[in-house]
């Protein structure tokens, strides 16, 4: 029994697993759309019967993954002679960004076991958004909201700016708002950047966070502010503004009848492109504009003065601080030059600016604070000059000239560094250029720097060896003069030694006794004739000669004259001639001595 | 004959071309020193019109032509001065000093640049306490630089005088007999010779100071410094302006970032890394 129980129900069950059949789709959404390079697209995961979910895939081929999410769900439930059946759908949108351009497959990818088709897409050069949103602007025309599928009315963006025929620089709210039937919107992101034309912007943080309630045209909507910019028309004519696109998720509410409840209310997750309504400015110029010099702003300004620093000393910075406030173009407020304005004895440094502001729906306001850094060079009462504000009311549209209070201080004494800096004045003077050289070598590395010191100290070097046997040479005088003597001895008895060499005895003498008498002669001043034995040892002795000399010089004459007589032998010639030699260097030192004293 | 005509004929054009290649010669020669020497004048003119940028090129093109002088790095830095450049005018003031120290015009001319660089400097600190003058030199660096200041050469021949002052008090003492003047011959060669010792050492430490590279100028507006050589490291002190003459102390090559870093010194605050290529330094390549 138990058997055929089960038995029936494994029938039953097969009956339903076949009914119920199993399948993954892919297929790229909007269909038929060829996105471009930047564009959003999806890629559609249809599951039908499949227990389990699919996997965010790391990598779409050509583009980047920016998040997966379920986009709808529905579940039928058939009862049909009895036999139930349940078909569940649920459909997963991948959200990505084409990147690069071309043809690429993804897939097949596998859910829960079953595997899905293989997908061929194609990515173009050209983004889709730009050229569609040219079709759309030209087709439509005027300037009415663009509704976007699938909501119809049920979603579409509204863009509306708080001026549209603005002056030159005039600051323009542009605020993009949403308008939906949906109860919630999810992943809301924009995929093309807004263009403003001849405008510079700045996005404002001042959007909402939830969704709020208001009737437009007669129907009620949830809306939200999505988008708000600050923008400020450069040029006058028209400046065209196109909006972002933006893509995301809603939650659609479906009322359904449940065979067992009865009517049933669920969100379903759908997934919407929308495109906000061109805007087109006027541009005024700023009348009369060329009567100013400084134009420093557009709007409603109040400007203050203040001095920070309370006392003012030379090289000490100090800060001087102007307050713009009001409504206008906050951002690109300016002041005066200040260092054209400033006194030469009050260096203008710097001047840092700091804007605080609050973007409303129509009108930019805040205050800009310039903080004006000066440094006083001199000692001294100085002012500071009074500035003039020229800005341009776009609301009553003439010109206003505000003037600042202008401060009188008195500088004092810095530091004492800085103060002796303060004496130093710039030299604008040039200085001849001069012999120019690649390099220039310092005395001390040079080569002949060294000659210097060499020279002198090899010049002294020599000059003092030389010296120094000189006075060598000058302390040995007995030796020199013994030389000397002799040299003359030498030379007055040359004749006689040359008879000594001969042996020429009978010569010998006469030549002794001719070369003594003669040597007398000469050193007394006597005549040759005039001398005899007896006046020679006078005239001697009064020459100062020592009386031993005298007695060896008489005796020497004599032993010559008795040898030239008596014929003696040539034995003693030697002797004769070496005390003829002593008895003339005897007499050459004694004389000498004398005459010198 | 014809062969002889033509033999005369070659020999007159080529002694007329050779002539004439001369004189061309001496031609260009004269254009081109006119032309350098007009540069320089040139330069001159240009600055005197307040012509600074075009003066500065004029000058930079004539040290890569002809080489440098003291003046010409002093014109240099008062162009960069005038042209708002006060860290290429720090530089040049710098190299003018380093070759010629004595340049009263280019010490005058750093000292106010410097000075200005150091108010700039203050009104960077903010809130901060800190202060941004340079740390005063060491007793002994002190001295040293005192003596560099007059620089090597002054020295150098100062030596020589003092050598020869040595050597005729030599001679003195060895060649007059006369006892007090061989005595101050004596005593004073004693002196002379230590003495141009001494000079010998001032010309050597003065060399070596005209000769280091151990200080930088920073070139760049708002260089901060970093605690280390990388740019996510903590950044210390205030920014420094440019024109601001710090020590160089080291350098660090990041191979990985391929930057390479520089340590700085200016005081104890002032003290850390900045990128090579915001500083330069006061180099000395054309000194020896």
């Amino acid at each position: 029994m138990m058997n055929r129980i089960l038995m029936v129900f494994s029938i039953f069950l097969s009956v339903f697993v076949v009914q119920a059949q199993q399948s993954v789709r892919l297929s790229v959404s909007p269909a038929g759309m060829t996105p471009g390079v930047g564009d959003t697209f999806h890629i559609i995961i249809d599951i039908q019967n499949v227990s389990g979910q699919p996997s965010e895939p790391a990598s779409v081929p050509g583009c980047k993954v920016l998040f997966m999410r379920q986009r709808k769900v529905s579940t039928i439930s058939r009862v049909v002679n009895g036999v139930s059946s349940t078909i569940t759908e649920v459909s997963y949108a991948l959200t990505l960004r084409a990147e690069k351009a071309g043809s690429f497959t993804f897939g097949p990818i596998s859910v829960g076991g079953v595997r899905s088709n293989i997908l061929h897409y194609k990515i173009s050069d050209v983004s889709s958004s730009q050229s569609s949103s040219n079709q759309q602007s030209a087709a439509q025309g005027s300037n009415g909201p663009v509704l976007t599928n699938p909501g119809g009315s049920d979603l579409f963006l509204k863009a509306t700016v708080s001026d549209s025929s603005p002056y030159e620089q005039q600051g323009v709210v542009y605020t993009v708002k949403l308008y939906t039937t949906y109860s919630s919107i999810f992943d809301w992101i924009s995929t093309t950047a807004p263009s403003f034309g001849n405008c510079t912007y700045e996005s404002s943080d001042d959007v909402s966070h939830s969704l709020t309630r208001e009737t437009y045209n007669g129907k009620s909507y949830y809306t939200a502010v999505i988008a708000r910019y600050i923008i400020y028309p450069t040029q006058a004519g028209v400046a065209k503004i196109k909006g972002n696109s933006y893509t995301g998720s809603v939650g659609r509410t479906m009322e359904y009848s449940d065979p067992y409840f009865g009517f049933m209310s669920k969100m379903v997750p759908t997934q919407v492109d929308a495109k906000p309504n061109d805007i087109e400015l006027s541009v005024r110029p700023l009348p009369g504009s060329d009567k100013y010099e400084d134009i420093n702003g557009v709007g409603q300004f109040k400007v203050g003065a203040e001095l920070v620093s309370k006392n003012f000393k030379t090289h000490q910075a100090a800060v001087v601080r102007y307050t713009v406030s009001g409504t206008g173009n906050m951002s690109f407020v300016s002041l005066p030059d200040l260092s054209e304005k400033f006194p030469s004895e009050l260096k203008f440094l710097k001047s840092e600016d700091s804007v605080k502001k609050q973007v409303g729906a129509s009108s930019v306001s805040g205050s800009i604070t310039f903080d004006c850094t000066f440094i006083p060079q001199k000692e001294g009462d100085f002012e500071i000059p009074a500035l003039k504000f020229n800005f341009f009311d776009p609301e009553k549209g003439t010109w206003y000239t505000v003037t600042t209070q202008s401060f009188h201080i008195k500088v004092g004494e810095g530091a004492s560094t800085h103060s002796a800096d303060a004496s130093l004045k710039f030299i604008d003077k040039l200085q001849p250029v001069g012999k120019l050289d690649k390099t220039h070598k310092l005395i001390i590395s040079k080569l002949s720097y060294w000659l210097w010191f060499i020279i002198p100290v090899v010049l002294l070097v020599a000059v003092l060896f030389i010296y120094h046997k000189r006075l060598s040479l000058l302390s040995d005088t007995e030796l020199l003069r013994l030389k000397q003597a002799n040299s003359l001895a030498k030379k007055r008895l040359r004749a006689a030694y040359l008879c000594m060499k001969r042996k020429d005895t009978a010569h010998f003498y006469d030549e002794m006794l001719h070369s003594l008498w003669g040597y007398l002669s000469d050193k007394l001043g006597i005549p040759t004739s005039d001398l005899t034995r007896d006046n020679v040892s006078m005239e001697l002795q009064s020459a100062g000669v020592s009386a031993t000399v005298i007695n060896d010089t008489i005796a020497l004459i004599d032993e010559c004259e008795f040898a030239k007589y008596a014929s003696a032998s040539g034995s003693d010639m030697d002797k004769i001639y070496s005390s003829g030699c002593h008895v003339i260097n005897a007499l050459e030192s004694e004389i000498g001595k004398n005459h010198s004293k | 004959m014809p062969g002889r005509t033509g033999r005369t004929v070659c020999k007159s054009s080529s002694g007329l071309s050779y002539s004439m290649l001369k004189c061309l010669f001496l031609l260009y020669l004269c254009i081109f020193a006119s032309l350098s020497l007009s540069a320089a004048e040139n330069a001159d003119s240009a600055y005197a019109k307040g012509d600074y940028l075009n003066a500065i090129s004029l000058w930079q093109r004539q040290i890569k032509s002809a080489g440098v002088s003291s003046e010409l790095f002093y014109n240099l830095g008062n162009a960069y001065s005038k042209a708002g450049n006060p860290g290429a005018a720090v530089l040049n003031y710098k190299k003018s000093l380093k070759l010629n120290p004595n340049n009263s015009d280019a010490k005058n001319n750093l000292r106010y640049t410097e000075a200005l660089v150091l108010v700039a400097n203050e009104s960077q600190v903010g809130d901060k306490t800190l202060d941004p003058t340079p740390e005063p030199l060491t007793f002994f660096n002190a001295i040293s630089h005192g003596i560099a200041s007059l620089g090597s050469n002054f020295w150098a021949i100062l030596t020589i005088v003092c050598f020869l002052l040595m050597m005729s008090a030599v001679v003195i003492y060895v060649f007059v007999k006369n006892v007090r003047f061989r005595k101050i011959g004596f005593f004073g060669a004693g002196i002379l010779f230590l003495m141009s010792g001494a000079m010998y050492a001032c010309a050597y430490v003065s060399r070596s100071i005209q000769t280091a590279r151990t200080e930088a100028v920073v070139m760049d507006n708002d260089v901060a410094i970093y605690a280390s050589p990388s740019v996510k490291s903590k950044k210390v002190a205030a920014p420094l302006s440019a024109g601001t003459v710090v020590r160089l102390l080291g350098v660090h090559n990041d191979k990985n970032a391929g930057e390479e870093w520089s340590e700085i010194y200016l005081n104890a605050d002032y003290a850390g890394w900045v990128p090579s290529s915001s500083i330069e330094a006061v180099s000395a390549d054309c000194i020896r």
